[in-house]
């Protein structure tokens, strides 16, 4: 692993984050790559767009009447805001069922306006606020669509979770048999997948989306547009994921994972990227992205300035007194050490 | 860099946390090391025993009539509960100050339900309720001690930092001009130092008044008030609090901000350094945990007491279990993790 980004404070390094990066071409060819890209990471929520895929492929989400919208919201890890909620109600209504048969557990939203309420209103946080309501919900709606068992869709051995896996094996290039699960955080069977294959996966959803000829063409094309008509429902009210699709429309699918896994798919040069941050910390996923997506020449100037508070984030302390920023290194050196004294 | 802690997920390693550690001795002797001793830390939260020497050695803990509860507050970073603010206000009280006087700025309590409970009221968290309050009325009691103005004495250069410089500076023997500061989350200077010195400090702390330094009863008064009233040092339930509780003493831990953890093991004199690198803030307690087995300060029943930090677990949304944070290193043996992400856990390391 290589030091990518570092915390500063009063002009010294206080903290540094190691991670990896791998940028390939649909081809598996390395166009960029800092650290072993062998090295396998649990894809996390970055495989949401994935996981709704064979509801598409199947022609279940035009039976079941799904929305760009709900699609969206099925590749999201949301804040929990109102329109996260009505929207996941949406989809439940529409198939008869109830929150009770959302299997992903509660969590309080990541919305600090959503969560600030609840806590005054004294409600507690439901289903519809965990952040994979969304996927569970599609997840749900193909059961239905299959005449599969709605009670055990979680399982690694419901057909749901089995052709979910053959879909990951077949955007990875690795052999279903050889790609091991564990339990993510919604309890859902997550992979366990080298970087550089991870980042091929999402060279191969912008390449699918643009080739008609393409066997996941719809599909691929489908969640392409889903999360570019509808950023707001991918994450949520000033969030990098939505504020990043929102300024490059129509350009490019980015998806963050727990533990700061970070995957961007790149419409024009059919380009997929993959971030993993040694530590699992968010907060520098963010500035690397973006000093990638610099490096890359993706973003114009114009877009950067709406974007750039993600690359460079100023820290405040408690007074609102500017105390340091979080700085990606890894284009200019990574022999950088904590203590060492920086600008 | 070192391995000291993995996190896991169904058998494997997810993310990895890597840190330095310095163990001195109260002679200042490195005792035990892993990592770079002299890498410079800001010390946050940690220096806040230290900054209270200046308290107690200038006479102005005995002359504002300040109770060891309170210099324990003082030393704290607390948790916002209705007692340590009382204590706070009783301190601001005796010297004649007011809640005002506080520069800490506005921080919401750690406490979940203190927290929640200002949230209800609609209201925004006073400067009472941040974590380093303690350590602000102290410091305006020593701007009351010496006459010095009140206002600003968060600044570099307000003649109470000066004082607070010249206190590092002596303990370390250094000029006052070579102890460099940063500005904390609450505005004060925080001093930058090594591993090592910092670590010494804490050994400093633990010798207490049998140390031969000057300040020798100043540390022992702070860590006899630390000891005696360990809910005051952070708040019932949190790892500082019960450490030195269940421990009864034999172990004073201190977190500081950006995954620094210290410790003071009085009857080894010994001071204890952790600097988790990318400055996350929990996984530093399995490392304090693992230090002070190894050491045979805590038995097995304080640890099994301090299970949830000494193997903190990581569940999925449902609460199952599906990972740990392991601690993977030996400061005895001076060995560290050589995992990479996606490596199998040993199953058998599956224990505190």
């Amino acid at each position: 692993m290589k030091t990518l980004a570092v915390v500063t404070r009063s002009g010294f390094v206080e903290s540094i984050h190691q991670g990896y990066i791998c940028v390939v071409d649909t081809g598996g060819r390395i166009i960029y790559q800092k650290g072993d890209i062998n090295t396998k990471i649990f894809f996390r929520s970055a495989a949401k767009p994935f996981q709704v895929i064979p509801f598409i492929q199947s022609g279940g989400a035009r039976e079941m009447g799904f929305t760009l919208k709900e699609i969206a919201l099925a590749c999201a890890s949301h804040t929990g805001e109102a329109m996260h909620q009505e929207t996941v109600m949406g989809i439940l209504d529409r198939l008869g069922l109830n929150t009770d048969d959302l299997h992903c557990g509660i969590m309080s939203p990541y919305n600090e306006d959503e969560n600030k309420r609840l806590i005054a209103v004294n409600e507690k946080p439901t289903v519809l606020h965990a952040s994979c309501s969304g996927k569970h919900a599609a997840m749900l709606a193909y059961c239905r669509y299959k005449g599969y068992d709605i009670s055990t869709y979680e399982k690694p051995d419901h057909p749901v979770q089995k052709e979910i896996l053959k879909t990951v094996s077949h955007f990875t290039d690795e052999d279903e048999k050889s790609i091991e699960t564990g339990t993510d955080g919604c309890g859902l069977p997550i992979f366990l997948l080298p970087i550089k294959k991870i980042a091929l996966s999402y060279a191969r959803i912008v390449q699918y989306a643009q080739d008609p000829e393409s066997h996941y063409h719809e599909s691929c094309r489908t969640v392409f547009e889903a999360m570019n008509e509808h950023p707001e429902m991918v994450a949520g009210t000033n969030e990098f994921d939505t504020e990043l699709m929102q300024t490059v429309k129509g350009r490019l699918i980015a998806k963050i994972g727990a533990e700061s896994v970070y995957c961007v798919g790149i419409r024009d040069r059919k380009l997929g990227m993959c971030v993993k941050i040694a530590d699992g910390s968010e907060r520098a996923v963010f500035p690397v992205v973006m000093e990638m997506l610099l490096e890359l020449g993706v973003l114009s100037s114009s877009e950067y300035e709406k974007l750039r508070h993600w690359h460079k984030p100023e820290l405040l302390n408690h007074r609102r007194e500017h105390t340091g920023d979080i700085i990606p290194v890894f284009r200019k050196n990574d022999d950088i050490y904590v203590g060492q004294k920086i600008k | 860099m070192p391995q000291l802690v993995v996190r896991t997920r169904s058998g494997r390693v997810e993310s990895i946390h890597h840190g330095y550690i310095c163990v001195t001795d109260s002679d200042g002797k490195i005792v035990y090391s892993i990592g770079n001793p002299q890498a410079r830390i800001f010390l946050r939260s940690s220096g806040k025993p230290i900054i209270a020497c200046a308290l107690v050695k200038s006479g102005a803990m005995k002359k504002f009539n300040i109770t060891l509860k309170e210099l324990a507050v003082i030393c704290s970073s607390h948790e916002g509960q209705a007692v340590h603010r009382r204590l706070i206000k009783s301190v601001l009280e005796k010297i004649g100050a007011e809640e005002k006087d506080l520069e800490c700025g506005h921080k919401y309590p750690e406490n979940g339900k203190v927290k929640d409970a200002l949230i209800k009221l609609g209201m925004r968290p006073t400067p009472i309720f941040s974590n380093c309050s303690g350590k602000h009325s102290g410091i305006i009691a020593l701007c009351r001690y010496y006459g010095f103005p009140v206002e600003g004495y968060t600044r570099e250069d307000h003649p109470v930092q000066h004082i607070i410089r010249g206190l590092f500076a002596e303990l370390l023997d250094l000029g006052t001009e070579d102890v460099i500061t940063g500005t904390d989350g609450c505005g004060l200077p925080t001093c930058n130092l090594s591993l090592y010195q910092h670590s010494y400090l804490y050994a400093l702390l633990a010798h207490g008044y049998g140390h031969r330094g000057s300040y020798s009863d100043s540390f022992g008064i702070i860590q006899e008030a630390m000891t005696a009233y360990p809910n005051m040092i952070r708040g019932k339930g949190t790892f500082d609090s019960d450490l030195v509780f269940f421990s009864q003493g034999r172990a004073i831990g201190k977190i500081g901000a950006e995954g620094i953890y210290c410790l003071a093991i009085p009857e080894k004199r010994l001071g204890v350094c952790i600097k988790m690198l990318d400055g996350h803030p929990w996984s530093g307690y399995p490392v304090a945990v693992r230090i002070l087995q190894e050491l045979d300060i805590i038995d097995d029943w304080v640890v099994k007491k301090l299970e949830k930090w000494a193997l903190p677990e990581v569940k999925d949304d449902k609460g199952n279990v599906v990972g740990y944070l392991h601690p993977v290193f030996s400061i005895v043996n001076n060995e560290t993790g050589s995992f990479e992400p996606g490596d199998t856990f040993p199953k058998e390391r599956e224990k505190i």
